[in-house]
């Protein structure tokens, strides 16, 4: 620990002491605002040496504040660490076989997401918000899980191509249930393969889905891919056809080019 | 798909990612078909960047 931290780490355990106005914003939240970058860095610290015991004094201070925090750059990084911290251990409980305080863990950053579920939109889009968006999925246990996975089904279509929202959908795709990607799946489709794999964000979708689906869904996506080709194929050929068409009514030089895109039109499966 | 910028991270994934020897020989066929204008294409570029 640098003497920047050490210097913190006291200051912080003064200031849980003190801090009786809760709903006011605890001391350590007065602390987080003031001086950010260092502080943020000596709560994420706490968070990962404090005992068991002494977590929920500590996470007392963010009630009432967790979106504030979300939206901040030093405070989401704090908040990811909540989430990931006390599902860490809450899993550890769980495999001691000690149900209820794994049960108590648990319950303790339940503040967090409900917080997030209530402004799930919103924080998908947000460049700190899908991070803590993410975070849930990746840590917190499967009843959590559903619940995040079930407010998000809701976004599906507007998060795929949004520059933080695809972020959030490619976890779900990751971690989520087999449902998910079904449901995923039907809406790529709807809205043309040719046309989300040629977007920025939301062919990095299309990649996770090809690479966590199951190979019915992965065979879905490739045969769709071959019907993308048939219609362009089809497109062409009417399209040549006819303006190999219109060059034949022409007379003089452009003969020559009406010939070879009549061509291109009858040998279109070997050229394009 | 192949000539996206996008689109062609998207086929390679699932080139990578299709186990089904079937369907994997479908995909090279289609993209055999495109192998001779994509080497022309290369080619050309090639030609440019190296100044000849």
């Amino acid at each position: 620990m640098r003497h920047y931290e050490a210097r913190w780490c006291s200051c912080l355990s003064r200031c849980m002491g003190k801090s009786r106005h809760v709903h006011n914003g605890g001391a350590v939240w007065r602390r987080l605002t003031k001086s950010r970058v260092h502080s943020c860095r000596v709560v994420q610290k706490a968070l990962e040496t404090l005992e068991d015991g002494e977590m929920p004094k500590l996470l007392t201070e963010f009630h009432h504040n967790v979106l504030s925090c979300i939206h901040d750059q030093n405070g989401n990084h704090v908040i990811q660490k909540c989430i990931e911290v006390m599902c860490g251990k809450a899993k550890k409980a769980k495999l001691r076989g000690d149900e209820v305080q794994a049960e108590f863990l648990e319950q303790q950053i339940n503040f967090i997401i409900d917080d997030v579920m209530n402004n799930v939109r919103s924080l998908s889009c947000h460049p700190y918000g899908c991070r803590v968006l993410q975070r849930i999925l990746e840590h917190c246990p499967e009843a959590k899980k559903g619940l995040a996975l079930d407010e998000i089904k809701k976004f599906h279509k507007d998060l795929l191509d949004d520059q933080f929202g695809n972020y959030v959908i490619q976890h779900v795709l990751q971690f989520g249930r087999s449902t998910d990607r079904d449901s995923l799946l039907g809406i790529i489709l709807a809205n043309g393969l040719l046309i989300l794999s040629r977007q920025k964000f939301a062919s990095n979708v299309v990649e996770k889905l090809l690479k966590y689906g199951n190979a019915d869904q992965r065979s879905r996506v490739v045969e769709e891919m071959f019907k993308v080709r048939l219609r362009c194929l089809h497109i062409m050929a009417r399209v040549t056809q006819n303006l190999a068409n219109y060059f034949e009514c022409c007379r003089g030089p452009t003969n020559v080019l009406g010939k070879s895109f009549q061509r291109i039109a009858t040998g279109l499966p070997l050229s394009f | 798909m192949v000539r996206d910028a996008f689109a062609n991270y998207v086929v390679q994934t699932t080139l990578d990612e299709v186990a089904d020897p079937a369907e994997k020989h479908r995909l090279m066929e289609e993209l055999s078909i495109h192998s001779t204008e994509l080497v022309r294409r290369f080619s050309k570029n090639s030609l440019i960047f190296s100044g000849a």
